[in-house]
């Protein structure tokens, strides 16, 4: 019998560590049966009937690169998905599953019920985006199968893409219930939508003006009709408060500036400049945004926005140079355009919460000083707005 | 030659510093004071460090005495004895409620349709080789762990760190300070900790003043454990009710590696920082298995360890509802966990005192005869 010394039988012992360590990280590393086993999902939406209570689960499954749509219905969060099982003879996995589409007709307590089941069950990444969809979330998922049919991925990467690359700012479930259960009481999401038109409308080539523009290389061939789907622009947000409402274009546009998970996309601005009306046009390369709450005779927020603008249409200012204006000149006169219409959008916007908060307003004042805040009605029209905007185009 | 080296003791600080805190301590926490848990942790983990450096203090001065020789010699035996079958005691319900928190951890985040009782015999039987080894050689493997563990850690920071916002910690302690303290003292059993390191006493090579160094890792191993548990009370500080038990360290790491079921890397990294916990274990074993050796003798002392891993393992399959032990052991095992763990470190640490004491005075007395 081989005896060995200490030294080798140390040596032995961390071979035989780092196998059972090598072996242990291992498993799971390799699926074999389990993913066979699971209906992998990759966008899953609910809808909630407001008569009967019923909730339905559509949702888009990744299976060996063919999406599918599948649906199941139930009365709770955990029958609907149930009856999806017994449906496709499948597990559900939403481990993958980076986007969750709330139905046009969901309602904020019926919103909060399926995000804090889905999020206390642990089944989901809490990164997770969360949309509303123009239409029922069944009628989202079929055209989104649509589109990812012939394009191939999943829609949630489509959005991934405008949440990062355009102007889109989509808020993940645990920040949409950080929201929710904060002293504000309201969340905001942009609606998503699909469109379908005929196929010799479509165009290719660059977006128009406005910031969110339309993802228009995500359009995608529909065989069954010779028409293409496409995703719409997201330019409208749907907020979840006391009630759950739909903001107008207008309304939604200063949520780009002041959320900073938003990086960039297209801006306008309106100039009148030497007796000459411009509109401007640029790309967001950078910004810096903060929104400070404090609480001296009222309530006052001040927002902050530091911008760096890349402008796109220099050749019409051209000509103002060539009259003997300086670019510097031009620049800060663009500059302001741009500051004012910034403060204008987020004017518009923060009105627009005054209702319900979905700006987080009171969870800040609450922050800055319990106290004070408890002392305080809690009514943000007595809150003072203030605009500290600094936009730099070059 | 049962000694550890100082590498060693900075391993195992490190080790124990970590353990048992990053399993459901946090989510424990936030149950009873939401994002104030944040005061309360770092309240708790100032009162440990100070009795890690009474642990230290102990280390240094004790000299060759193991710790039933120190409280024997300072005390007597019979208080020696009490003393020690008192902590062993202790922590023999202090390993069982580890066994529980690993089966909660598992059966809710990793093995959930398959988690038995019976997962833990492997578990039993790892203790128990700790228990009848030497213990260098729970020093020797913290070396081996140590290094896996702290790259486990840092990796979990870079996946998660980035995407937390921290605004949601604050304002802190604006619901009073009542919930603070009440999180405070009903978490000590998870707690105290370094009162186990007491068991290297007389054990330790040439380390003297060098012992003190132990409290680095100590550090390093709370900022960990602040980190993680800080962007739990930050996420979840305003909806404690979406956290299940089991929950803490599944949900840190979704932020950046997908659903724990399967999100790859974290598998690995829980297999990882597992290994601290085991190891957490094993010297709470050793100090009961050494407590009973002392006690009763070398060999009715092995069986006596046996039997007792025996019953925790029994215990384990009998008291099925997990979350009702949990709440059991918050209710009322705060003031026992008190008692032992930190009072521990201040006898040994008069045991010291009584034994200068009485050289000097053996001394004194020598040179008066002579």
């Amino acid at each position: 019998m081989i005896k060995l010394d200490r030294k080798h039988k140390n040596s032995l012992l961390v071979l035989f560590f780092t196998a059972m360590f090598i072996l242990i990280a291992l498993t799971p590393l390799v699926p074999g049966n389990e993913i066979e086993t699971r209906l992998m999902v990759n966008c899953v939406g609910f809808d909630v009937d407001n008569e009967s209570g019923m909730i339905s689960v559509a949702a888009e499954t990744i299976s060996g690169g063919e999406n599918e749509f599948i649906h199941g219905s139930g009365k709770a969060f955990s029958d609907a998905l149930l009856n999806l099982n017994e449906r496709y003879g499948r597990k559900i996995e939403l481990g993958h599953c980076g986007l969750i589409v709330l139905g046009k007709d969901v309602t904020t307590p019926q919103a909060t019920a399926i995000l804090i089941n889905i999020l206390s069950d642990g089944m989901i990444n809490t990164g997770c985006s969360v949309v509303s969809a123009d239409v029922t979330a069944s009628e989202f998922m079929q055209s989104a199968v649509l589109l990812t049919k012939s394009t191939g991925g999943g829609v949630s990467d489509y959005v991934s893409y405008a949440d990062a690359y355009e102007s889109v700012t989509i808020p993940s479930v645990l920040e949409i219930m950080q929201a929710l259960s904060s002293k504000s009481g309201a969340a905001v999401m942009p609606i998503v939508g699909f469109d379908e038109k005929p196929s010799e409308n479509v165009k290719g080539g660059g977006s128009g003006g406005g910031a969110g523009d339309s993802t228009e290389q995500s359009a995608s061939q529909n065989d069954s009709a010779s028409k293409v789907t496409e995703i719409k622009p997201s330019v409208t947000a749907r907020v979840f408060g006391k009630e759950s409402y739909e903001l107008s274009e207008e309304d939604s546009r200063g949520l780009i500036w002041i959320t900073s998970r938003t990086k960039g996309g297209l801006a306008d601005a309106e100039m009148d400049f030497d007796g000459k009306h411009f509109i401007l046009s640029s790309v967001v390369e950078d910004k810096k945004e903060g929104i400070k709450a404090e609480f001296s005779d009222k309530p006052v927020i001040t927002f902050s926005i530091e911008a760096r603008l890349k402008f796109t249409q220099r050749y019409e200012l051209l000509d103002k140079v060539e009259k003997g204006y300086s670019i510097e000149e031009v620049l800060d006169n663009v500059n302001v355009a741009y500051e004012k219409r910034i403060t204008e959008d987020i004017k518009r916007v923060a009105d627009s919460a005054i209702k319900d908060d979905f700006l987080g307003l009171r969870t800040r004042l609450y922050r800055a000083d319990p106290k004070k805040y408890r002392e305080w009605s809690g009514d943000l029209a007595e809150a003072e707005y203030r605009f500290d905007i600094k936009v730099r185009v070059t | 030659m049962d000694k550890v080296t100082f590498r060693q003791i900075m391993c195992l600080t490190f080790l124990v510093a970590i353990a048992m805190k990053m399993f459901m301590l946090p989510v424990l926490m936030m149950r009873v004071s939401g994002r104030d848990s944040f005061i309360s942790l770092i309240i708790m983990l100032s009162i440990d460090f100070v009795f890690l450096f009474i642990v230290c203090l102990t280390l240094h001065l004790s000299g060759e005495k193991n710790i039933f020789e120190l409280l024997s010699s300072a005390f007597g035996v019979i208080a020696a004895k009490i003393i020690l079958i008192a902590v062993g005691l202790f922590y023999g319900i202090k390993l069982f409620m580890i066994l529980i928190d690993v089966r909660v951890f598992f059966s809710t985040s990793v093995f959930s349709s398959t988690m038995s009782p019976v997962h833990l015999i492997p578990l039993v039987l790892l203790m128990a080789y700790f228990a009848f080894k030497p213990l260098c050689a729970s020093g020797r493997l913290s070396e081996i762990i140590t290094p896996i563990v702290v790259v486990s850690m840092i990796l979990l920071c870079c996946m998660t760190l980035p995407e937390v916002d921290f605004s949601y910690l604050f304002p802190l302690g604006a619901e009073g300070g009542e919930r603070i303290m009440t999180s405070c003292y009903s978490f000590t059993l998870w707690f105290g900790d370094f009162s186990i390191l007491l068991v290297l006493t007389g054990k330790t090579v040439n380390t003297g003043k060098k012992v003190y160094f132990a409290l680095i890792p100590a550090i390093i191993g709370f900022v960990f454990l602040v980190v993680f548990s800080t962007t739990l009370f930050a996420s979840y500080g305003d909806m404690t009710e979406v956290l299940t038990y089991g929950h803490n360290i599944s949900n840190m790491t979704q932020y950046g590696a997908g659903s724990f079921k399967f999100g790859r890397i974290n598998m690995v990294i829980y297999t990882m920082w597992l290994s601290a916990v085991l190891l957490s274990a094993g010297l709470m074993t050793t100090f009961m298995s050494h407590a009973v050796d002392y006690t009763f003798g070398r060999k009715a002392g092995k069986l006596l360890t046996a039997v007792c891993l025996a019953v925790i393992f029994f215990c384990s399959l009998v008291f099925n509802e997990l979350n009702r032990v949990i709440e059991l052991m918050t209710a009322y095992f705060w003031l026992p966990s008190i008692i032992v763990q930190y009072a521990l470190p201040l006898v040994t640490v008069a045991a010291v005192i009584v034994n200068k004491f009485k050289e000097k005075r053996t001394y004194d007395k020598a040179r008066q005869k002579a």
